[in-house]
Order: C-alpha cells, then structure tokens, then sequence
C-alpha cells in the first residue's frame, strides 16, 4: 500500500486540472438517491501483469494533448489491473482521475455517467485503504458532483458529499490540483440553490474562489471560476466593475494572445476557453 | 429451470387471458387531466429543473386515481406565467400547485378551488418572521427588507405584513438566496437591507448557521396558508374526491414519501379554510 505523501507527491506531479461541472441548480424538487459507496475486492494478484497494465495506464494518459479516446484506453487498461488486484491508493486514486477527466470529456452522457460510477468504485477503494487520503477524498467528492450533475436523482446527497469532503480538505490545509478544494467548494456553492433548499450562496462562493486563486493564482482553471463568479457579483451587486474585472481576467488567462496552456495541458485549455467563450456570450 | 406453483399458475392463466382477447387490443380509456406547478420565490422552480420531478409525481398520482393519467404542463416561478400557463385553452390545466397570493388573485376568474394545502417540512401553515440586527416588534416602516417574493407585492403589503394606517410601508427587495441578504447585513455591505422575511423553513436553517447567531427576531406575521392544490373550473370532474385521497396520504407509501421529499411537503390534507378564508378576506376586502 503506498503512502499518502507519496502518492500525494506522484498525483501532483503529473496534475491534470479537476474538470467539474456542477450544475447544481437541479437540486430542487429532485428525489434522494445516494451516491454509491460499492467498492473493489482489493484482491492481491499477481504483481508482474499488474504493474504493466498500470504503467501501460499511467503512459497512456500522460501522453498529451490527451483526447477522449486515448483517455478511454487509460481506463481500459486501469481496469483490466483492477481485475488482477487493487490494493494500492495511488493507482487507485491515478484510475479515479483518469475517470474523473472521462466524467467530463468522453463522448454521450452514458458513457460519462459509467466514467463517473467507475471512478466512485476507485475513490471508495482508495479510502478503504486510508480513510482520509486527500486526493481519493477530493475525487470522491468531484466525481460526486458528476453523477449528480449527469443524474438529478443524486443531487441532494451529490451536494452534501461535495460539501463534507471539500470542507475537510480545507479544514485539514490539504491542496489537491491547484486549490483544488476551495475551486470545487466555490463552486458548488455559487451554482447550487440557496438555503433552505440547498447550500449556495454567492458570498460563501466568492471567499472560496477568491481563496482557490490564493492558492494557485496561475492556474487558468481558477480564473475561470473566479470570472463566473465576478459576472455573477457584478449583476446580484449591481457593480459592473466586476463584471469588466471577469471580462479582463478571461482575455488575460484564457483567450487573449499571451494566454498560453499549462504544460501537457492543451486538451483542457482548450475546453476551458470554451467555457470562457460560452461564459462571455452569456453575458451579452 | 425450477419455477414456483403460483408463478406457474400464473403464467397459465395469462395464456388462457391472451387466448380470450379480442384481436383488437384494448385501448387505454384513462383521461389525461393537466397538471401545472407554480412557486413564488424559486428560481428554480421551471421546467428544466423541476420537470422530471413533477412528472414523477405525476405518474405516481395516476397511479393512484383509477381511470386517470396526469401531465406536465408546466412548472413556473412568475405569476405573469403561471397564469398564461392556467389561462391556455389549447392545453388545459385541471389540477395546480400554486401560491395562495396567486389564488388569492385568480380565484374568481380561473375558478380555482382548493382540495389540499402543502405542508412544507411538516409545518402547519406559513408564518414570516423579521430578522435583523435589532428586535423588531413594531412594524419596520420605511425600511428595507428583504424577501424572495416580491413577485407578489400584494400579497405581501396586504397579507403578509400590512402597514399599520398612516405608515410609510416598508422598501421590499427582492432577494433570491435570503442567506446572502443575511450575509450582507452581518457584512456591513453598502446597499444591505435593514432586515429580512424568512419563512418558516428559512427560518428553521437559520438557527443551524453560526455567523445568524448575531440576528434577533421580531415582528411575525399571522399564522397564513401554504401552498395550495387547487382544482380548476370543475375540471377533476369525478376524480377530484381520488386525488384529494391520493395526496392526503403521500407519506403512507415508500414511493410517497420520497415523492414527499421531492415535493418538500410530506402530504396535503385538506386545506385549513378558516386560514384560508381569513387571508382572503385581507387580500379583497
């Protein structure tokens, strides 16, 4: 079994950005199913075939720019490992990332939504194994919001997983993927409706996204956010200073001519300025 | 393959039904009644985010009423499209879970009667609390409250919190997400309202958040309906006493607790009409 510091220091090294999307607003008047908590057998096989097929995953997936299809062929071969054993947390929580990063870019909601029930398998493997592992904790919670994103059905317990391990992480001082935590909690905060009904609420957004940028002011995926956020402020506020500060970030880090993609991260930036682009239309 | 006797029966009596049926398949002689959902002061209440839920409760409640299927109409947050909805010939609203403001205001043209009432979190009836930095037992005149129905300035000028006469009314500002309006108070943010209206089950998450504990409670409203299912110009017809019944008794099944939640009302018995009546007579004089 592979410890947290090392796994945390393997996850890091090859980050990819946490691509979520949180529609949150689904969760009213949605029925409660909860987010699965089924798990692998961690059975022990044999090591030789097992560590080729994971090597044979982790080169796939760090091959860049990555596509759905190559990304699926990572999944394949994490589980086809799985078969043989699954009793280590940084291949599990690697596996939960790759599927994490399926749950948003492969093609058909179908097959997003078994990405996505896929990578809870892992996640929930991997917490098994250490109970409050950061980064299984911080998939556990993404891939969360996933299914109730792709199925409404697990909105409300969706939020509240979402919620529980993103707060923990805060609480803890735990980064995973470049303010991963407070990127995610913000989130989650700034789409989901208001209380009674649920948790959102723009102030409570804007502190965790302000914070996320803290924490990796760099990271475009953050100035994504954080310009959502902005657009949303400029108009709940009636401030449309903020909303020319979101117009300016967005031309800064992801779409003006010095914006350029993290290193291997082509594929992602590109979905990221998409969403920009999509984000600025909507304000027209 | 083993197979039980009364499986086997049953398959053998199914094979002797398919047998005696008519070579025309009979056809489906349930009528379909229009259903249609309209919440004041959610912006999530629309089609969108709300539809598969209400379709649900529609087919749990066709399930429930021999002889009858319901439909989605459609599910609105603004009274302007609630009542075009209601108005539409084309396609016809029977049953409809609606503000008692909106029924207050179309009672008489849409012919709306009331069979049951919500019962939001289990509270018996609505009741609005005043929430600020200072206790607030007299009527706030002047100042700037914030409550998420301003959708419905009657209903709240004339129901909820009426002026006292010769009183400057208060400013209502609309406020989708009441805790952010709490926030910007306790803040100290330009432009904050002086208080807030909360709900019952507003109210109730309050007491759960720390940064509230600063916030005193004041003037309450009277005790006033909930949302009501009303029935339109008759259109139930015979199956208006079923889904009375049906609904009544939402939390006696599985499937009607969960639709309970859904609906965040665990049943809807009969409306208090005493409540009812004693609002209306506020709203129209």
């Amino acid at each position: 079994m592979t410890t947290p510091a090392k796994s945390r220091k393997q996850v890091a090294g090859i980050c990819s950005a946490v691509l979520l999307l949180l529609v949150m607003g689904g969760v009213l008047f949605v029925a409660c199913r909860q987010v699965p908590d089924n798990t692998l057998s961690n059975a022990a096989g044999d090591s030789a075939s097992y560590e080729k097929l994971v090597a044979d995953a982790r080169s796939t997936f760090e091959t860049t720019p990555r596509s759905p299809e190559s990304v699926e062929k990572a999944a394949a071969r994490f589980a086809d490992a799985f078969k043989v054993r699954s009793d280590s947390y940084a291949d599990l929580v690697y596996a939960a990332r790759v599927c994490t990063w399926l749950a948003e870019h492969a093609v058909g909601k179908d097959a997003r939504k078994q990405h996505t029930n896929t990578g809870l398998i892992y996640v929930n493997t991997a917490l098994k194994l250490i109970a409050s592992g950061p980064e299984a904790t911080f998939y556990h919670g993404v891939l969360a919001g996933f299914l109730g994103d792709l199925d409404n059905t697990y909105g409300l317990d969706a939020v509240k997983k979402i919620e529980k391990d993103m707060t923990a992480l805060i609480a803890a001082g735990q980064d995973v993927n470049h303010g991963g935590p407070h990127r995610v909690y913000g989130m989650l905060l700034l789409r989901a409706p208001g209380p009674p009904t649920s948790i959102g609420s723009l102030r409570n957004a804007k502190k965790q996204l302000e914070q996320a940028l803290v924490v990796a002011p760099d990271w475009p995926e953050n100035h994504l956010y954080v310009a959502e956020m902005e657009f949303a402020w400029a108009d709940e506020k009636d401030l449309p200073e903020f909303a020319q500060q979101a117009r300016e970030r967005l031309q800064k880090h992801l779409l003006g001519p010095d914006a350029k993609a993290p290193a291997g991260m082509q594929f992602e930036f590109a979905a990221w300025q998409a969403k920009a682009r999509t984000l600025l239309a909507e304000q027209d | 393959m083993r197979m039980s006797v009364p499986l086997l029966l049953l398959l053998i009596v199914g094979v002797s039904l398919a047998q005696e049926k008519p070579t025309q398949p009979a056809k489906d002689v349930r009528v379909e009644y229009g259903l249609a959902v309209y919440k004041l002061g959610e912006k999530h209440a629309t089609d969108k985010q709300a539809g598969e839920a209400i379709d649900s409760f529609c087919k749990w409640l066709g399930d429930q009423v021999p002889g009858a299927t319901f439909a989605r109409r459609g599910v609105r947050n603004q009274p302007a499209d609630a009542l075009k909805l209601l108005q539409d010939e084309k396609s016809t609203v029977a049953l409809a879970i609606v503000s008692p403001s909106f029924y207050a205001a179309h009672k008489d043209t849409l012919k709306l009667k009331a069979i049951a009432e919500a019962r939001r979190n289990d509270f018996d009836g609505e009741q609005f609390t005043l929430v600020g930095k200072t206790a607030t037992d007299a009527y706030p005149s002047g100042k700037k409250v914030a409550t998420s129905m301003t959708a419905d300035l009657d209903w709240l000028n004339k129901v909820v919190m009426p002026a006292p006469e010769g009183i400057k009314p208060v400013e209502w500002v609309q406020y989708d997400n009441l805790f952010d309006a709490a926030y910007a108070i306790i803040d100290g943010e330009k432009g904050a309202p002086d208080m807030l209206l909360l709900d019952r089950v507003t109210l109730d998450s309050f007491t759960r958040e720390a940064e509230f504990k600063a916030l005193k409670h004041g003037l309450k409203s009277e005790m006033l309906p909930q949302d009501l299912l009303v029935e339109l110009d008759g259109r139930l017809g015979d199956k208006s006493a079923a889904v009375v019944k049906a609904v009544g008794a939402l939390d006696q099944t599985e499937t009607g607790k969960k639709l309970g939640e859904t609906l965040q009302t665990p049943r809807m018995p009969a409306p208090d009409t005493a409540r009812l009546e004693k609002a209306l007579k506020k709203f129209k004089p």
